[in-house]
């Protein structure tokens, strides 16, 4: 049912070598995905797991640089915005990486997206848009707008 | 800050109901970390798990449910029993009386108020096609946004009820005193 395209992309970021710099634990989504588990080297903590979890531990650990991202701006002064490095996975170890001022493209231009693929959806305002669910899981947030307004849309 | 529906639901399906909907570019920076996710079926890493402070076993963890908030009262409604109640549930909670649906292929949920200018409705499907409800009421006929697009109300919106879908163990994580939805007469 689902297209698998899962491996190669992150494959890449997996293998790839890492420089000494601003290196990003990937941690498992607070939303549920099916993704790499990270085993955290610091404090072990598998004693309190509950029965049901899986503990499949991958044997790779995703590791990337994230390139630099260009701070919300703070213009206009009313509006909250979720700021990198302020939003953070459960424990705090982690930060998000929020998608600020994102672009967008018209359905047609969407390739990337299958008929299946989950999407968070807005229709607000006279405007709609979808935010495909395999980018939310990566940013947990995008500062966004719709039909002028401003938002935030989290996973 | 202000709560606004968010629809968590397939692409051919948003698509569907919004033709116009622009789609957020996936050329960004990261985009070698966007990879496919899948609902439902989730393993969950041993520090993550170590993090969620309550964990309730009243459901399997990744049970998908839509989980609805009225005021201060809290109700998860597994996917798959309102789709065997019909894809329809005329329910109460916290004394307000609302509506929670979802599609035949359950990628669809969303829940709202059953009330509308002092007229409480009650809805099932129309049968013929998964995206409209129709109201014993007036007989209107309605689509899954809850807009009237037939019939008497035409024109009316349900209004929206806090409601997403998620898995079971977020929501219980968050909600521990949340009621779980159970059908009636199954």
């Amino acid at each position: 049912m689902r297209r698998s395209r899962n491996s190669p992309a992150i494959e890449i970021a997996l293998n790839r070598a890492v420089p000494l710099g601003l290196l990003f634990m990937l941690a498992l989504s607070s939303c549920g995905a099916n993704l790499p588990q990270v085993p955290n080297q610091e404090q072990p903590s598998p004693q309190e797991m509950p029965d049901q979890v899986p503990s499949d531990i991958p044997q790779k650990k995703p590791i990337v640089e994230i390139p630099s991202l260009t701070p919300p701006s703070e213009q206009g002064g009313i509006n909250t915005s979720f700021i990198r490095d302020k939003v953070t996975e459960g424990n705090g170890n982690w930060p998000f990486v929020p998608l600020d001022n994102p672009e967008f493209v018209t359905a047609d231009q969407a390739t990337y997206i299958g008929a299946l693929d989950l999407v968070l959806g807005v229709s607000l305002y006279g405007e709609s848009k979808a935010y495909p669910i395999n980018m939310m899981w990566f940013h947990h947030v995008a500062n966004d707008t719709i039909g002028g307004h401003p938002i935030a849309v989290t996973y | 800050m202000e709560l606004l529906p968010l629809q968590l639901t397939s692409w051919e399906k948003w698509l569907e109901l919004h033709p116009d909907t622009l789609v957020l570019s996936n050329d960004t920076p990261y985009q070698e970390w966007y990879t496919n996710i899948s609902l439902g079926s989730s393993s969950l890493g041993p520090e993550f798990v170590a993090s969620i402070v309550y964990w309730d076993t009243r459901l399997t963890h990744n049970r998908l449910v839509l989980g609805v908030t009225v005021d201060q009262a809290f109700r998860a409604y597994p996917l798959d029993r309102v789709a065997a109640s019909g894809g329809v549930v005329n329910d109460i909670l916290a004394d307000r009386p609302v509506v929670v649906v979802v599609d035949d292929q359950s990628v669809f949920s969303i829940a709202f108020s059953r009330e509308i200018n002092g007229q409480v409705l009650n809805f099932e499907r129309t049968g013929a096609d998964s995206l409209q409800l129709v109201d014993k009421e007036t007989g209107s006929i309605w689509n899954l946004e809850g807009l009237a697009i037939d019939g008497p109300l035409e024109g009316e919106s349900l209004s929206f009820v806090t409601s997403f879908i998620t898995e079971w163990y977020g929501w219980s994580a968050y909600h521990p005193e949340t009621e779980i939805y159970a059908i009636a007469n199954p």
